[in-house]
């Protein structure tokens, strides 16, 4: 983890805490995108790599290049083998093969199967109750399980995005606030799940862009674990210093 | 001892017999078997009552005795341990009488300890009374739950156990009804509430390994989709021997494992002087149903755990889900949840259930569904209709994570009838049905466990699910999500497909169902 943010006065702190928000929200907006049924321009997305070029220039040291790299050949390489076709069908129809069905998938991406073995099981209980916690809920047009991978991505990007703005307006106790809620989130639910999901997929062939997908996301959740915990650390850092010298100059 | 037999609970006892151990030894505590039989015979009409000397010791009389009467219910209460109960159950074996349905019971359950003998005698009959209820709801030994009952590689095994090895010993296991399981989805809830993995999800089915099954009973409250029975520890059995104990006016009901019970026998029988026990296999056997259906007769309940980790490794979390949802539900219709989680321990070092003569609401006159096969969703379902009518709610959702049952709903009429989530349905809450020149989709929300199977199957990603209840529809009656004209074939006029089916269908062009499917799902 790279030293250049330990000791760093607030105002730079809070330039530097948006500027990562922004792009791990960007970074889990992608991942949830591309963990739904295909849209339209999703291949395009993929190949531009721009939503997660923001992380990789702040947080080179992820680990990502290669990864981000592999997922752009592969979405490439799947337009192009499907250029006679739909591209967009053919990658619903991979979609379908490796999550949805009908029939027997060998991913369901859903965080109790990892968790308990099971669909709507206590654990997708848990996540609901901790999206309510913080006082969002999944949208009700949205009709699937709560913890579906996507879902999960999409939860973190809010409150990624929550942290941002409070990075805007210099709020630093929000900001701490919303970081400890994604650590929690990343350690207690989606990230303790999302490799088990992806090494699902270690021995099928011919999984599109999937694989690499996921494997993606798999080293995304693990670097991001510990960098929300050194921004947290930071940040709570500076809230203190920020409280003596503001009870300095009271007293 | 017939098998095969309904699950029926008879008010007659002609089919029940009851040996007693006439030794009068100190696990009578000063009862005399004779006066207790006139009791019985009062209390249980028709039952025949057998008194044996040395009920433990004199096997040949025993066994003649059993050989004389073709009863298909039994009961023995002797004053012997477990390995004189696995001799007589050999022994009526040997007469061609269905072994594996008798209840044995020590006479120390029967006969409370530290009060006046005339009230022993009262509580002895009532306990006979409802475990006579319990073997008569007994259905029958199916031959293929028989297994051999091997010690595991781990006991330790005494050399009178040794010896004791040499004739092998059955035992009833669960069964596993295939056309119920939902194994081929993808469910795995049984194997995950077994402590001791007895049960094999490889290949197209669902096994029980013989030699691993303790007998806890975990997987039958685990799967609710009712597809495993364990005759003796099912639902209908237990709801006769509590119903019977119930009948009269007692302060409160007990439920705990057998450790549990010795050990409390021990350091602190008083308790069950205000609270009947039921002594279950392990607390993973306890359910909701059992615990609202002590509440409904007006008792309070009392859930006795083990204050170390349980040897029979149940789950406390599963447990302790029943209990909350109970808890949770009394509140909701503004009962005394009056349901109580404790340790044996805490119970002999203080005075928490001193008294505990009074009656807590509600007392209900629950219907029991006539039912031969065990439903338990539909069981709970009934009930808590019941409940709720006494509490003077017939309509209105309550949602809560800890609720078993599930309320589904169409989004933004997007279903088309495709049926694929009648398909996945294990329960039957989601059916076709037919309307004019239509068809509909059928929601019976008193079988829906919530498990979330149709939503993952649903290609229009159509439903949306929530853990709850919605007291207008407990009763059973079918609630429409969705419906359409079917398509008609313009030259003969022969029915089709549903239109919106068919409407979407059209809109991929050529594409194979499955490929037809892969493209409804990208359209939302």
């Amino acid at each position: 983890m790279s030293n250049k943010m330990i000791s760093l006065p607030t105002r730079d702190l809070v330039w530097q805490g948006f500027k990562l928000a922004e792009a791990r929200a960007s970074a889990y907006a992608l991942l949830a995108l591309a963990l739904r049924p295909p849209v339209p321009d999703i291949l395009e997305q993929l190949i531009s790599g721009t939503a997660l070029q923001k992380y990789l220039d702040i947080c080179p040291e992820a680990g990502m290049i290669k990864k981000v790299a592999s997922l752009t050949n592969a979405a490439a390489s799947f337009k192009s083998g499907h250029s006679q076709r739909d591209p967009v069908l053919a990658l619903g129809v991979s979609y379908n093969h490796l999550f949805a069905g009908p029939g027997t998938v060998p991913a369901l991406p859903y965080g109790s199967i990892y968790l308990e073995g099971r669909i709507m099981g206590e654990t997708t209980m848990a996540v609901l109750q901790f999206y309510s916690s913080t006082g969002l809920a999944p949208d009700e047009t949205n009709a699937d399980l709560p913890d579906h991978a996507a879902i999960e991505s999409e939860f973190l990007c809010e409150i990624i995005w929550r942290e941002m703005r409070s990075w805007e307006k210099n709020d630093l106790p929000t900001a701490i606030k919303w970081l400890e809620v994604q650590i929690i989130f990343l350690k207690e639910h989606f990230g303790r799940w999302f490799p088990l999901f992806t090494s699902r997929l270690d021995s099928i062939e011919n999984t599109g862009i999937y694989r690499p997908l996921l494997e993606l996301g798999r080293t995304l959740i693990a670097f991001d674990k510990q960098l929300a915990v050194h921004i947290l650390e930071i940040a709570r850092e500076n809230n203190r210093e920020k409280n003596r010298s503001r009870l300095k100059h009271e007293f | 001892m017939s098998s095969n037999a309904a699950q029926t609970i008879s008010e007659t006892f002609e089919e029940l017999g009851i040996w007693l151990c006439g030794c009068q030894g100190e696990e009578w505590s000063g009862v005399d078997p004779g006066k207790l039989t006139e009791h019985l015979y009062r209390a249980c009409p028709g039952v025949t009552v057998r008194i044996i000397r040395h009920l433990c010791t004199d096997h040949r009389s025993f066994r003649d005795s059993v050989a004389s009467l073709s009863l298909r219910a039994m009961i023995v209460a002797t004053c012997g341990d477990e390995r004189t109960h696995n001799d007589l159950r050999r022994l009526i074996g040997e007469t061609g009488a269905d072994s594996h349905g008798v209840t044995f019971i020590n006479i120390r359950y029967l006969v409370g300890l530290n009060r006046p003998v005339q009230e022993r005698e009262i509580q002895a009959v009532r306990r006979l009374y409802a475990m006579s209820r319990r073997a008569l709801a007994y259905p029958g030994t199916n031959p293929e739950q028989i297994a051999l009952a091997l010690p595991g590689l781990s006991t330790i095994v005494s050399r009178r156990d040794l010896f004791g090895l040499a004739r092998p010993r059955y035992r009833v296991l669960p069964q596993v009804n295939t056309e119920r399981c939902a194994h081929g989805q993808g469910c795995l809830y049984c194997q995950n509430a077994c402590p001791v993995g007895a049960l094999n999800h490889e290949g197209d089915r669902v096994e029980v390994v013989a030699t691993k099954c303790t007998g806890c009973g975990n997987c039958l409250v685990a799967c609710r989709f009712s597809s495993i029975s364990f005759p003796t520890w099912s639902t209908v059995e237990l709801e006769a021997e509590i119903e019977g104990l119930l009948k009269e006016n007692i302060p409160g009901i007990a439920f705990l494992c057998r450790h549990a019970f010795n050990e409390l026998s021990d350091i602190c029988p008083d308790i069950f002087n205000t609270h009947e026990p039921i002594v279950l296999p392990s607390l993973g056997r306890l359910d909701p149903f059992l615990l609202l259906l002590a509440r409904s007769h007006g008792v309070r309940v009392i859930i006795i755990s083990c204050p170390e980790e349980c040897n029979q490794g149940h789950a406390f979390s599963s447990s302790m889900a029943s209990v909350n949802f109970a808890q949770y539900l009394m509140e909701k219709l503004g009962f005394n949840p009056a349901i109580d989680w404790v340790d044996y321990e805490s119970i002999a070092s203080g005075n928490i259930f001193a008294g505990g003569e009074k009656v807590f609401s509600p007392q209900i006159n629950y219907r029991r569904i006539p039912e031969t096969s065990e439903n338990i969703q539909n069981r709970l379902a009934n009930l808590i209709s019941a409940l709720a009518g006494c509490a003077g709610k017939t309509d209105g959702i309550v949602t809560n994570k800890t609720i078993p049952f599930g309320i589904l709903e169409v989004i933004d009429n997007r279903c088309t009838l495709c049926g694929v989530c009648t398909s996945r349905c294990s329960t039957g809450a989601l059916s076709y049905g037919e309307k004019k020149d239509g068809v509909q989709l059928l929601f019976k929300h008193n079988h829906c466990i919530a498990c979330g199977f149709c939503v993952r199957s649903c290609p229009e990603k159509a439903l949306h699910l929530r853990r709850g209840i919605d007291f207008g529809l407990l009763s059973g009656q079918a609630r429409s999500l969705a419906n359409s004209d079917l398509g008609r074939c313009t030259v003969c006029g022969v029915t089709m497909a549903p239109l919106s089916l068919q409407a979407q269908v059209q809109k991929k062009g050529d594409l194979c169902p499955r490929c037809h499917i892969g493209q409804q799902l990208l359209n939302y």
